[in-house]
């Protein structure tokens, strides 16, 4: 069987993503997340001396503690099922990245397990987070040096 | 049919965009003066949609919040916030924050209206809570 | 070359008996009254899944020999086979059972090449019973093929929930009044360039086409009651009919094709495309398939069991997915 007819019988049979239903579930699942982070957030700069600006890092720590309840009792995985991207852009799907590679690997112990694998799947955001941070530095020094810009 | 309520709509984000803003002053001695120029500054400011200002023995506090579409020029809005009061106070300490944090908490500050010694404290606490970095 | 790629088995050797036991999830397949054991606990009483995986499948090893009235001694050898790493699983098992053995891989197709290889050993009249299956556990398939279980990642329409379950049975010499072998085909590795691994049925669907249009071809003029893929799932379904009709082979297979893996969790969109892996034909074909034959239900019936060829690593480095298929004819007389 010739394998580029194959993909086209393939392409008119298989059963698409559907891409625009994806992106409202999303949109709906990051935006019920992100009031979820605001809503913390003013909790905490109501009854704790914190400003808008240092809020950020209690909440962030407060919705990654709530993905790990989650991802623990098995309900993340359906909220990403149904959300994708909405549920894993936000930090609470870094969160569950983490967690879940953290519980995967209990079983080959502490040291070779968890502490190896815990950032199998979310390693990959921060060595990217690093090197773009990096790129965009660099960049942003050589423009002002220049003198194009001012910051 | 159809255009009136376009035209209704447009009317209501109009009216609702350029709402002025809220403004809550609060003078420990009272001078109505001050407050009235205070006021006419944040008044003539279009972007703020709430502000509050706290004035105490050579010192100026005020807080503002601004309009929703605003939010990306944040900084700037307040930084020239901060050079009109100062233009306007010259012999006073300013101290101009858009955190909402301080909002709430200068808001709270005029509700109470408390005496010199407790309004010294608090504002003290607010200068060194808005220092703080992340 | 003999060209025997299609193999008549004249001593027509008997599944004396099969056994199949499941986990929890699979409690709501319209399959379950079949299944012999259905368990509460998806590692089976063992504090990891693949501890538990062995576990299954020495279960269900010896609720076979049970059900034939046999003893781990009456065995001759022992055929079987997982899809984790280097089969751990089906050879602690095996190290518990201690029957000769020899692992089997062939992907989700084992249960299938097992017992064509089973068929082999008893047509040559070397052995008398040979326990052949498959088996696997969904938590140890899955962290090893895709993600950590409980990561959130969305799966498409054509993704497939891997069967935790085991299907084994027992060949013997010939016995009047139980299903037999009739004949096999096995499969030819396939390659329709296929490189998502979350759509599994369309790259198996080639491979199980090619192998089902070899049998007919051998076998002209049988007329089947169904013919049974292993684990095409919906989309793999969908695309093998369309590969049976535009090619004309035979008309009637159409209406009486079917597939393990759409019918497995029923109408449940929860599961997607449907069920996957080695457990799948296996607890079906042994299970269902197997009581419905005893039961003169049915009498001739083409299960073709399909497996991909991949490993985490091959679709990681951008290979496609090589498939196979293996068919085996059961006949009820």
């Amino acid at each position: 069987m010739d394998a580029n007819t194959y993909q086209q019988t393939v392409d008119q049979l298989a059963p698409k993503r559907p891409v625009l239903r994806n992106c409202f579930t999303a949109f709906l699942t990051g935006g019920i997340i992100c009031a979820i982070g605001q809503l913390i957030s003013f909790v905490y700069m109501y009854f704790f001396p914190f400003t808008e600006r240092t809020a950020s890092n209690p909440t962030v720590a407060t919705m990654i503690f709530i993905a790990m309840i989650l991802t623990g009792t098995g309900y993340y995985k359906k909220i990403g099922q149904f959300g994708g991207a909405g549920s894993a852009v936000p930090v609470t799907g870094f969160g569950n990245a983490v967690i879940s590679a953290a519980i995967e690997h209990k079983s080959e112990g502490f040291i070779l397990g968890v502490g190896a694998n815990m950032f199998k799947l979310a390693g990959a955001v921060i060595v990217y987070g690093v090197f773009s941070a990096f790129i965009v530095t660099l960049i942003k020094t050589i423009l002002v040096n220049i003198g194009g810009i001012s910051w | 049919m159809k255009n009136l309520l376009m035209l209704s709509i447009i009317l209501l984000l109009i009216s609702g965009c350029s709402d002025s803003a809220k403004i809550s002053i609060y003078h420990v001695d009272d001078d109505q003066e001050e407050i009235e120029a205070l006021e006419n500054v944040l008044q003539d400011n279009q972007k703020l949609s709430e502000a509050a200002g706290v004035f105490f023995d050579h010192q100026l506090a005020v807080s503002l919040q601004v309009k929703p579409m605003s939010k990306f020029n944040k900084e700037k809005i307040k930084k020239s916030v901060e050079k009109e009061v100062q233009a306007k106070f010259p012999n006073h300490d300013v101290f101009v924050s858009s955190d909402l944090k301080i909002t709430w908490e200068l808001m709270k500050i005029i509700e109470e209206r408390p005496i010199e010694k407790e309004l010294e404290e608090d504002l003290a606490k607010l200068q060194s809570l808005a220092k703080e970095e992340t | 070359m003999k060209n025997a790629r299609t193999i008549q088995f004249v001593s027509k050797p008997s599944i004396v008996s099969t056994a199949v036991a499941v986990g929890p999830l699979e409690k709501q397949s319209p399959f379950h009254p079949h299944f012999d054991l259905i368990y509460e606990d998806e590692r089976f009483g063992q504090e990891t899944n693949e501890k538990g995986h062995a576990q299954l499948i020495e279960e269900t090893c010896r609720l076979a020999l049970m059900k034939a009235g046999l003893q781990i001694p009456d065995i001759d050898l022992f055929l079987a086979g997982d899809l984790v790493n280097q089969m751990t699983p089906t050879n602690f098992a095996a190290r518990q059972l201690t029957t000769p053995f020899m692992g089997m891989f062939s992907a989700c197709a084992t249960s299938v090449s097992s017992l064509i290889t089973a068929s082999f050993f008893l047509e040559s009249n070397h052995m008398d019973r040979i326990l052949f299956g498959a088996a696997s556990q969904h938590n140890a398939v899955e962290r090893q093929f895709r993600y950590p279980i409980e990561y959130g990642a969305q799966k498409p329409p054509t993704g497939q929930w891997t069967v935790t379950g085991a299907g084994f049975g027992i060949l013997s010499h010939h016995i009047s009044g139980k299903p037999f072998v009739h004949s096999a085909t096995i499969g030819k590795v396939i390659d329709c360039e296929c490189i998502d691994p979350l759509d599994m049925g369309s790259a198996m669907a080639p491979a199980a086409f090619d192998t089902i249009q070899q049998h007919l071809a051998q076998n002209k003029g049988t007329s089947y009651d169904f013919v049974m893929t292993g684990d095409l799932g919906k989309n793999g379904y969908t695309i093998l009919q369309e590969l049976i009709q535009s090619s004309g082979v035979s008309s009637y297979l159409i209406d009486n094709y079917r597939d393990a893996g759409a019918e497995f969790y029923g109408k449940d969109k929860k599961f997607l495309s449907g069920a996957s892996g080695a457990g799948c034909s296996a607890s079906v074909y042994f299970g269902p398939i197997y009581a419905e034959l005893l039961a003169k239900q049915w009498k001739k019936v083409l299960l073709v069991a399909t497996g991909a060829l991949l490993s985490p690593l091959s679709f990681q480095q951008g290979e496609s997915i090589p498939c196979i298929a293996h068919a085996v004819e059961l006949w009820m007389e």
